[in-house]
């Protein structure tokens, strides 16, 4: 586990956006909020996050076109691993997201704010 | 020399005649033509005999009888000019009476010294005195002669075809020789008195005798080619044979053997005779291969053409080709210029193919009706004057027509023009149409049933096709509704799951980090809605699940793998929840084989095994799962301390919501989907063991089991075999809810 507390939390359902700000900053973490793909996008260019939760359906840009577009041009400082946030069952799409950089996926619906966190200190 | 001019002449002129008529005894031209050469013969020989008088009262007597002759000469020619080549003489009887009358009365006076009056020998040279009825005989004979020649001529201008061919020989032979004839024995006889050319005569004839045999031999004039072929073969042997006979006889009586008459002549007779008796036959067989071949210079083999047509006819099928060969084929080898098939279906023309019509013809339904008439084969030749069908082959230039039929009907016609030699059809060409039209018959019917055949086979074939493409979108559009159907529950399950999420979290956190203490009530309301909430969050889970086992979606990978760590790792994950209701677990401790099946999946089913044990055994209570042998299997139970199940329940339980007595027993502690049980079963089936419950009785504890089979080497080897892959899309199971 890294030293890097800075999380980046990609998705744009506002009550489940809010419930995982809420749950890590009160677990100390240092939380930065995108509301859609395209927000995302330009966070995760900046680099420097030592995790990315990512949503996979979201409008305008989705989970796999960001992290396609990622892949394409890595940003210079780089992020940390890319966790699928996802409440789809289990698709080709995770497979996809896999293949392009994404480390793991969550399912939103089975966690508890706990769990996330205990997943989240897994991770990083 | 004269004599055997004389006599070649004499003898040749007959044999013609005879030739002739006998070919055709009916026919009035042929009759007409065996009566001239009967006079022509007559004339030759007495000809020769006035001319070998030895004293004018002879050599007037002679000459008389020539005239005599001769009279009837002009009258016969005239009249084979006019019936030439038919079979009826059509004149006006006044007319043929006066002529008659006027010859016979010419002929008469041949014997009076009106015609001749007197002769005088000067030396060799004999010189009859004409009279005055001599003038009569020129307007006769000649004239009748002329007129005759005539009308040939007009005849020639107006025919066509062989016919036309045959006239101009005959109109060559006749003017050549009646001319020459008439210059030497009547001009210079009469007018110049000088009969030293009357010997000459005969050999003008030869003319006409020539003339004409060529006629007949190129240009098949009366097809009597084959019996004149024959005898010149014949005659030539004769001659060839009497002549080293009497030569050889000759020479050896001569030079080599000067013996007396006796038995020395006769010795040497037998040995020739017998020398004639042993090369008889094989010289003619030379002599009539050599005639046979000036004669009949465009034969075909007819067994070779029969065989080619039948090769042609066995390997086409179509019927286009069939008849374009067939006839293309006879045209060549046959040498006709001309000819067409007409294919009918109830005497309406539905195919035709000709080759050599200038234009291209144009044959209608009447056509066809009158052509029906004829049962048989139709020769030109051979047919009456006013016969229909004559004049419709005349007008087309055709001259066979053979329909081609069997016993129950007439499928068309084949129409052949003229043979390019300008012959008539042979006996042989006959044979050899009359062999191949009931097998083309039966050729065109098979071709014509080929072609429907085909014709039915695509539409059948394009009838499949359309049935099938049908078939094939038909089943593209179940794929396309089950894939969205497919879709439609991970959408919704997704929908489902979205505000789910948002309640569950947000119902912990109220629950959890609460910012103000909570009542004991609202503790128990916000837990039991977070219950709810868990309860339908793996509900959509499960029910998920099953619709990807019941779609075939999902992916069974076995392989060997050790049932004992895995059991452990299980009881791992449950301990914290056993933990909570102070369950013991245990699993025993038994070194198994590895067993055969997807860990996955197998993961699953346990935890649903155990997480229901959880959910129905009370605190203090015990889980443990062992192992038994059984066979090539090895069964895992996993017996439990809890509530147990009654005998009706074990029937349902491995069914779809099948829970135990429909009512939210504990809903604290049990609170299962009631798809768990059902899953388990599917995915154990799907690797190939079974599932089952045991219980005492309520309150005695229950005991599930699955069986898998034992990793063998033989399993493994064929560890393909029992891989289930699916089509398309693969899912995977959803985790289990403890």
């Amino acid at each position: 586990m890294s030293n890097n507390k800075k999380i980046l939390i990609v998705e744009d359902d506002q009550y489940i956006r809010d419930v995982y700000e809420e749950t890590l900053k009160d677990a100390g973490f240092n939380v930065t909020i995108a509301i859609d793909g395209e927000e995302g996008l330009l966070k995760a260019k900046e680099g420097g996050y030592g995790l990315i939760l990512l949503d996979l359906m979201m409008p305008k840009l989705d989970g796999i076109q960001l992290l396609k577009k990622l892949k394409e041009n890595p940003p210079k400082e780089p992020n940390g691993k890319i966790i699928m946030l996802t409440n789809l069952a289990h698709d080709s799409i995770i497979k996809e997201g896999t293949d392009l950089g994404a480390s793991a996926y969550l399912i939103k619906s089975d966690l508890n704010p706990d769990q996330l966190v205990d997943k989240v200190k897994s991770f990083i | 020399m004269e004599l055997l001019i004389t006599i070649f002449t004499a003898i040749s002129n007959i044999i013609l005649g005879c030739f002739v008529y006998f070919k055709n005894p009916k026919s009035t031209t042929n009759r007409l033509f065996f009566i001239l050469t009967i006079i022509i013969t007559s004339w030759t020989i007495t000809n020769f005999i006035s001319l070998q008088s030895s004293n004018a009262v002879t050599a007037l007597f002679w000459i008389r009888t020539v005239m005599f002759i001769v009279s009837f000469w002009g009258l016969i020619f005239f009249l084979f000019a006019k019936t030439f080549p038919h079979e009826q003489l059509k004149i006006r009887k006044s007319f043929l009476f006066a002529l008659t009358a006027i010859t016979v009365i010419t002929a008469f006076l041949s014997f009076s010294p009106y015609m001749f009056v007197n002769v005088i020998i000067v030396g060799k040279n004999i010189q009859p005195i004409p009279g005055p009825a001599i003038i009569l005989f020129a307007l006769d004979s000649p004239g009748l002669i002329f007129t005759g020649f005539c009308l040939l001529v007009f005849r020639y201008i107006k025919s066509k075809g062989l016919e036309r061919v045959q006239i101009r020989f005959l109109l060559f032979g006749v003017g050549l020789a009646f001319s020459l004839l008439t210059i030497t024995n009547f001009f210079f006889v009469a007018i110049f008195k000088i009969s030293s050319l009357v010997i000459m005569g005969p050999v003008f004839t030869l003319f006409l005798v020539g003339f004409i045999a060529y006629a007949i031999i190129k240009h098949h004039l009366w097809d009597i080619r084959l019996v004149v072929s024959r005898t010149v073969a014949y005659a030539l042997l004769l001659i060839i044979f009497a002549g080293s006979y009497t030569a050889s006889l000759f020479a050896i009586g001569t030079y080599y053997m000067p013996l007396k008459y006796g038995q020395g002549q006769l010795l040497i007779s037998a040995i020739l005779a017998l020398l004639m008796a042993f090369s008889f036959q094989p010289l003619r067989r030379t002599l009539e291969k050599a005639t046979d071949r000036i004669f009949f210079r465009d034969r075909y083999d007819s067994h070779e053409l029969l065989a080619d047509l039948s090769k042609v006819m066995a390997q086409t099928l179509r019927l286009s080709d069939l008849t374009q060969c067939t006839l293309e084929k006879l045209l060549t080898e046959i040498r006709i210029l001309k000819g067409a098939f007409i294919l009918t279906h109830d005497g309406k023309i539905f195919d035709q193919k000709t080759i050599g019509f200038k234009p291209e013809p144009t044959f209608q339904e009447e056509d066809m009706k009158l052509l029906m008439t004829k049962g048989e084969v139709s020769f030109f030749e051979t047919l009456e004057e006013n016969d229909k069908v004559k004049e419709w082959m005349r007008k087309h230039e055709l001259t066979v027509i053979m329909p081609l039929q069997t016993k129950e009907e007439k499928i068309g016609f084949l129409l052949l023009g003229d043979k390019a030699s300008g012959d008539i059809y042979s006996s042989e060409d006959l044979k050899v149409l009359e062999i191949v039209s009931p097998e083309l018959t039966i050729a065109i019917q098979n071709a014509e049933a080929y072609e429907e055949i085909r014709r039915f086979n695509i539409t059948l074939k394009e009838e499949v096709e359309k049935a099938t493409s049908d078939l094939q979108a038909a089943n593209l559009k179940l794929k396309e509704l089950d894939k969205l159907k497919d879709d439609f529950v991970s959408v919704a399950s997704h929908e489902l799951r979205t505000p789910m999420t948002a309640i569950r979290s947000y119902v912990w956190l109220a629950l959890y980090k609460p910012d103000a203490p909570l009542t004991e009530k609202q503790k128990k309301y916000l837990d039991r809605t977070l219950k709810s909430t868990e309860r339908l969050i793996s509900l959509v889970n499960d029910m998920l699940n099953v619709s990807r086992i019941e779609a075939g979606r999902i992916e069974i990978d076995p392989k060997p793998f050790n049932i004992l760590d895995l059991a452990n790792e299980v009881m791992e994950e449950v301990a914290s929840k056993a933990g909570e209701k102070t369950i013991r677990l245990v699993v025993e401790n038994k070194q198994l084989p590895l067993l055969f099946g997807d860990i996955n999946k197998i993961h699953q089913v346990l935890l649903n095994l155990v997480g229901n044990s959880l959910k129905f055994t009370p605190s203090n209570g015990t889980i443990y799962i062992t192992f038994e042998m059984k066979g090539q299997f090895a069964q895992i139970s996993i017996h439990d301390t809890g509530t147990g199940i009654s005998k009706e329940d074990l029937e349902k339980l491995f069914n779809k919501f099948g829970r135990l007595d429909n009512s939210y027993t504990a809903i604290g502690t049990s609170g299962g989907t009631g798809l768990g049980l059902f899953i388990s079963k599917s995915l154990v089936e799907l690797m190939h063991g079974r599932v089952g419950a045991f219980s005492e009785g309520v309150g005695k504890g229950s005991t599930f089991a699955f069986t898998l089979p034992l990793a063998t080497p033989e399993i493994i080897q064929q560890s393909e075999k029992y891989r289930i892959k699916p089509e398309g899309e693969i899912k995977n199971l959803e985790p289990v809810a403890i």
